[in-house]
């Protein structure tokens, strides 16, 4: 079904407390935003309420709207509050208990009290198969009849709703985890089946089962969703087709996103990168870092070259929030981002060392921070925010909700000022810098642990709270431009519509680069192009609109960690061997600063990236304006900045009433609707001819 | 030095980016390490340190043995080499086990960082290499020199020029030379990263120097490692532990006198060193010491030299912690890793929120022989048993304490050995019983492919005496070896024929409390 690119393209983004709608009208340019409550008890019911209230408040009709796109935070959310299916796992005998054991390292070496994120299938629901392949593929046990009706019958008496299936080395051979599949599914209709070679076809027995176990438990959740949502959509009269968020950044139909909904985990945050991507594209900056902070959170990831990275290790449901190791590891395509617990709500705290601490606690939306005036008391990101004049407390969300200035000093004063013996104004100042670091940190870390120099980029600041610190942030990362994208406060709704329809491919098979069968390579190719097509073909996407990007997963033999390179052509035969190397060995340098000259080079995965087009795109032409229009501040106010030893009077400008070639000084406020753009002193903002803010940061690596 | 006073907010900030160099340092080494046991177990640590070899920050990851003796080691280069000695390009290496973690096996590689061609720091990490000659790593030797080739304080390159001698006199050394190089030069790589990075940090600081944000850091940690000793009530509490031995039980014996702001721990009564390789080093017995006291008095704080500051070790000379040059020490973990829980003991009735039972004894399996292609291996693999059982919670199945080595995935050894792995299971009831039970140990099973024998080594601890439970709680289940179902002497190295099943059990940790209580 082809793409009518004339209508409404909404995207509908639900959040952890917002559930956000961007919509725009393909044929005038049209725009239109909507935020509603989330209704975590059943978040299509919210997800409706703000898709009937963004069609009704921009008067336009359900048989308007062309295509529907849509993030969702479901199934993030069923492992983090274990709200999946009752869900049986199915072994190789003797290990069972391979998901408890897991890697028995600790994520913490000094805190004896930790706990390990629990198994998301019981003892009680594990079965064992007597079977076994081995390391190169070979049968060494058949499966037998006799085991496989023990398995089902073991199942039927377990009650499960869904069934997970991960034997050892099916990564190499699948064909045993393949027939239990075809037998459950025809014994026990009931429950759903997913079997890990499928879901992760990659080495390690622990990180795979976790992902086929994770992948089951969400399973009927998300198929009963997508179900109730899409039966409401049309109820609501539209006919358009809908289209889901994968955490890679590409859309999906829903047939995939039901057999593979652990795909589908970090779909909002992924959409934020597909922002930061398209805004790469337009101003054909090569070098983006993606900045998008919201109330709980903040998350960064590198753009490059207008795409942004794509990894395969992640982990979910951190026990100790945000805290490396802490979560169930995953394996799966997800956009390669670093998620920190800083966000507008983070909660500030004195730690037993005398420091300031910001997050990762978060006040959430109730109480929220105390200048909402909700009963919260404890100081946050928010409230040091308001204190240092940067956000406005008639201004907030539009005006409609009006910020308590006084509760917010109050906070500061008591919680942060008295214990560190600071005065209020440098404790909020505190505030400020430390969870700018923090955000700093992260990005840095990010970005270096892949090979990159931050200060060499250009940060794109979204979500409510990211154009407010994009300024503190670009400082400490040493990076001298900012972009604001238009509509920042709905950023990663808008990234919906931004996003291709794409979906990425991967096969196992190990080999040096010398040792390789390239016509086994060639098959595997031409097999993932096949079953990649057939996806997009169902998201509405036609052959010749196809593209496809090769890349293989390449290390020195025997070495730890694999680094992805990128493969050029479509044919693969022994003459690429240099080549190949080549590439591999350009790359490990960068990031080693060393080759290994005689060492031999070992292939592990070969992944296919199938990409179509995307629903919509920012525009390429600029506003043809000329000459620099007048702007003028429409208020001022006491603003606090690093360095000064008191409050001076800036200018607040709204950006509703900026115009393209705009320009201003900073110290200044960019106001709008949804966030609030801090232009420090020395930086200059102009608007380009995309309705973009840009920021000149002067004197960047101010902390190196 | 610079006493300058940093203010709170630029000494936090200052201060994580030093953690997050050092991490970086590490995750760099397991990504482009080549054996497993750095790459998949992780038995490895990273640090930065200022010009006086002073630690500031060490990695997330790592294992709490070598980061405690990382920074005896760093400061032991100083007495070989000062400022004028060193020049950039240089990297430095050592694995006497008299002068860093305690044994032939972990090699220590430290890189003096120059900022504008002046000493202001080093970036140093000690890693496990799977050879060193000699043995195969195994407590089995009578004398050090039986336990492979020892590389004294030298430079591995200078001035950026490698020491082609000493890369030589390796290669033809050990087992495994391109693991053992290779996982040198990803040290060596980490390192460098870890130094750039530093010199980044300081241009973009503005700073000349780390020794005064090096001096901040440690004081402030010290005086909270202080403050925690403080609230303690003075006094000498004492415990003492019985280990399986080589050949006869040992024991080890702790005072621990806690007296205004400080801690000494004495470990009088000892056992006398043996001639086994399980000696421990005084710098591996104090870097266990100080891993304990650390999780009692201050698990939250980000560590560094200042937790060391207000405690003293102390041991007698020649004895199994602090052992006299030529003493056998490969195995000294089979000692040093009993030290946490017997503090703990002591400490049971002083610290009973935080202490935990007994866990079990990091064991190691190593075999080497021919794959099922005709050429040379040698592969250890590392497990755990049960951590003790703890005030309020169970405790951990099959988890590294306190060591933090973590397992070798099923599917990579298979990989890269002829090795099938028959089970890794729990074993039930392995558990010591108690208010708050201990956790399950593991049973793990291989036979060999193929038509070659193996020669295997196996370090395992607890097999007599068990984990002990605190504060009332029950023993865990002890460790065991069995060949074909029989259990066998786990001390003595063996060969292992193809068909044969080679079962490993590790410990239950102990439980905590009296149960039902």
């Amino acid at each position: 079904m082809p793409l009518k690119n004339t209508g409404w393209v909404v995207g509908l983004d639900i959040g952890g407390t917002f559930t956000d709608v961007m919509m725009v009208d393909t044929r005038s340019g049209r725009s239109a935003r909507y935020k509603a409550l989330t209704t975590p008890a059943d978040p299509s019911i919210g997800a409706l309420e703000a898709l009937e209230g963004v069609l009704r408040e921009a008067g336009v009709r359900p048989d308007e709207v062309a295509v529907l796109l849509h993030a969702t935070t479901l199934v993030s959310n069923a492992l983090i509050e274990r709200k999946g299916a009752r869900t049986s796992l199915v072994t190789t005998r003797g290990f069972k208990d391979v998901i408890d054991i897991a890697r028995e390292k600790k994520f913490d070496i000094y805190d004896l009290l930790l706990d390990k994120p629990a198994p998301l299938v019981g003892r009680d629901c594990r079965i064992e198969a007597p079977e076994r392949i081995a390391a190169d593929g070979s049968v060494l046990e058949p499966l037998t009849e006799k085991a496989v009706d023990a398995v089902i019958a073991a199942l039927k008496s377990s009650g499960a709703q869904a069934v997970a299936v991960c034997l050892l080395h099916s990564y190499m051979n699948p064909a045993h985890e393949r027939a239990l599949r075809e037998r459950i599914r025809a014994a026990v209709p009931e429950a759903s089946v997913c079997i890990s070679s499928d879901i992760l076809p990659e080495m390690r027995e622990f990180e795979r089962a976790t992902t086929a176990v994770a992948n089951a438990y969400v399973q009927p959740l998300t198929s009963g969703y997508i179900d109730r949502f899409a039966a409401g959509v049309r109820t609501m009269g539209l006919a358009c087709p809908l289209f889901i968020m994968l955490s890679e950044g590409a859309i999906a139909a829903p047939e995939l996103v039901k057999r593979m909904p652990i795909r589908i985990c970090e779909s909002g945050p992924a959409a934020g990168a597909v922002t930061s991507a398209a805004v790469a594209q337009q101003l054909r900056e090569p070098r983006i870092l993606s900045f998008d902070m919201g109330g709980t959170t903040a998350k960064t990831c590198v753009v490059h070259d207008g795409e942004p990275t794509v990894t395969t290790e992640f982990e979910v449901a951190r026990i100790y929030r945000f805290k490396k190791g802490s979560g169930l590891p995953l394996r799966m395509p997800v956009v390669d981002l670093i998620e920190i617990g800083a966000g507008g709500g983070s909660l500030v705290d004195v730690d037993g060392l005398g420091l300031l601490k910001v997050g990762p606690e978060s006040a959430a939306a109730d109480p929220g921070p105390a200048c909402y005036g909700r009963g919260g008391e404890r100081a946050t990101v928010t409230d040091a925010d308001l204190a240092l004049g940067y956000l406005g407390a008639e201004s907030f969300l539009g005006g409609r909700m009006r910020l308590d200035v006084e509760a917010a000093l109050k906070a500061l004063a008591e919680h942060v000022a008295k214990p560190l013996r600071l005065s209020v104004d440098q404790a909020a100042l505190g505030v400020y810098e430390v969870v700018n670091e923090n955000m700093a940190n992260a990005a840095r870390v990010q970005a270096v642990e892949r090979g990159h120099d931050p200060s060499g980029h250009v940060l794109v600041a979204f979500g409510g709270a990211g154009p407010v610190h994009a300024w503190g942030v670009a400082q400490k990362l040493g990076v001298e431009k900012i972009v604001v994208p238009p509509s920042p406060g709905v950023g990663s709704a808008f990234g919906l519509l931004l996003a291709p329809r794409a979906l990425n491919l991967a096969r196992t098979y190990i080999g040096t680069l010398e040792a390789l069968d390239w016509k086994r390579v060639q098959r595997a190719y031409d097999e993932m192009a096949e079953e990649a097509l057939a996806a997009l073909m169902q998201a509405g996407v036609n052959r010749r609109e196809a593209r496809f990007t090769r890349r293989a997963d390449m290390r020195y033999l025997g070495q730890r960690k694999e680094i992805t390179v990128e493969l050029s052509g479509a044919r693969f035969d022994a003459g690429r061997m240099k080549a190949l190397r080549e590439s591999f060995e350009r790359q490990y340098e960068k990031i080693y600063h060393r080759r290994h000259d005689a060492h031999p080079v070992e292939v592990l995965c070969w992944r296919l990236a199938a990409t179509g087009p995307r629903t919509m795109r920012l525009p390429s032409s600029k506003s043809k304006a000329q000459g620099t229009p007048k702007t003028r501040a429409r208020r001022s106010r006491l603003m606090l900045f690093p360095g000064w030893s008191k409050y001076r009077m800036c200018p607040v400008y709204s950006r509703y009433e900026l115009q393209p070639r705009a320009v201003l000084q900073g110290p200044a406020v960019v106001e709008e609707d949804e966030s609030a753009t801090i232009v420090g002193p020395g930086g200059r903002l102009n608007m380009d001819g995309f309705g973009n803010l840009i920021i000149a940061v002067p004197d960047g690596r101010r902390f190196g | 030095m610079n006493r300058e006073s940093f203010d709170p907010i630029k000494l936090e900030v200052s201060w994580n980016r030093l953690i997050s160099i050092a991490s970086e340092q590490a995750a760099a080494m397991v990504n482009s390490s080549f054996s497993a046991v750095l790459g998949e177990m992780e038995d490895l640590s990273a640090g930065v340190f200022d010009s006086a070899g002073v630690m500031m920050a060490q990695s997330v990851q790592g294992a709490p043995g070598h980061l405690g003796s990382l920074s005896t080691g760093v400061k032991s280069f100083l007495e070989r080499y000062t400022a004028k000695d060193l020049a950039p390009g240089d990297v430095l290496i050592t694995n006497d086990p008299w002068l860093v973690s305690g044994h032939k096996h972990d090699i220590t590689v430290v890189t003096p960082v120059f900022l504008r061609k002046r000493l202001v720091g080093f970036a140093a990490s000690n890693c496990h290499t799977v050879d060193i000659g000699g043995r195969i790593f195994s407590a089995g030797a009578a004398e050090v020199y039986e336990e492979g080739l020892q590389i004294p304080r030298m430079k591995l390159f200078e001035a950026g020029v490698r020491n082609a001698t000493l890369f030589r006199i390796l290669e033809e050394n050990v087992r495994s030379p391109e693991l053992v190089l290779g996982d040198l030069m990803a040290q060596v790589s980490a390192n460098e990263t870890a130094a750039r990075r530093l010199v980044d940090f300081m241009t973009g600081q503005k700073l000349d120097s780390l020794d005064s944000l090096s001096h901040n850091i440690t004081s402030r940690t010290a005086r909270l490692m202080r403050e925690a000793i403080r609230r303690l009530p003075d006094g000498v509490y004492r415990d003492r532990g019985s280990l399986d031995g080589f050949d006869t039980p040992l024991e080890i014996c702790v005072a621990v006198g806690i007296k205004g702001d400080t801690i000494t721990v004495d470990f009088d009564g000892s056992s006398p060193q043996v001639p086994k390789g399980i000696n421990c080093v005084i710098n591996f017995t104090e870097a266990f010491t100080r891993y304990a006291l650390k999780c009692l008095l201050a698990p939250e704080s980000p560590n560094n030299d200042g937790s060391f500051a207000p405690i003293r070790v102390k041991a007698p000379e020649a004895s199994i912690v602090n052992a006299r040059h030529p003493a056998p020490v490969d195995g000294r973990h089979l000692v040093g890793l009993y030290i946490p829980g017997i503090l703990f003991g002591a400490l049971a009735d002083v610290v009973p929120q935080r202490v935990l039972a007994d866990s079990s004894v990091l064991s190691a399996v190593t075999l080497a022989g021919r794959d099922l292609r005709d050429k040379p291996y040698v592969f250890t693999f590392f497990s755990s048993g049960g951590m003790g059982g703890r005030n309020g919670k169970d405790g951990l199945d099959a988890t590294a304490f306190p060591s933090n080595v973590a397992n070798v995935p099923v599917e990579v050894m298979e990989q890269a050995t002829p090795v099938l792995v028959t089970r890794r299971e729990l074993i039930a009831g392995s558990a010591g019983a108690g208010r708050y039970r201990g956790g399950a140990g593991q049973r793990i099973g291989v036979r060999l492919r193929g038509k070659h024998p193996a020669t295997v080594s196996c370090m395992v601890e607890r097999t007599q005496a068990a984990p002990r439970g605190l504060l009332g709680g029950g023993a865990g289940r002890a460790a065991g070896v069995l060949l074909d179902g029989k259990r066998i002497d786990p001390k003595q190295a063996f060969q292992l024929e193809p068909g044969q099943e080679l079962v490993l059990e590790t410990p239950g940790g102990g439980g905590f409390g009296k149960e039902g209580g």
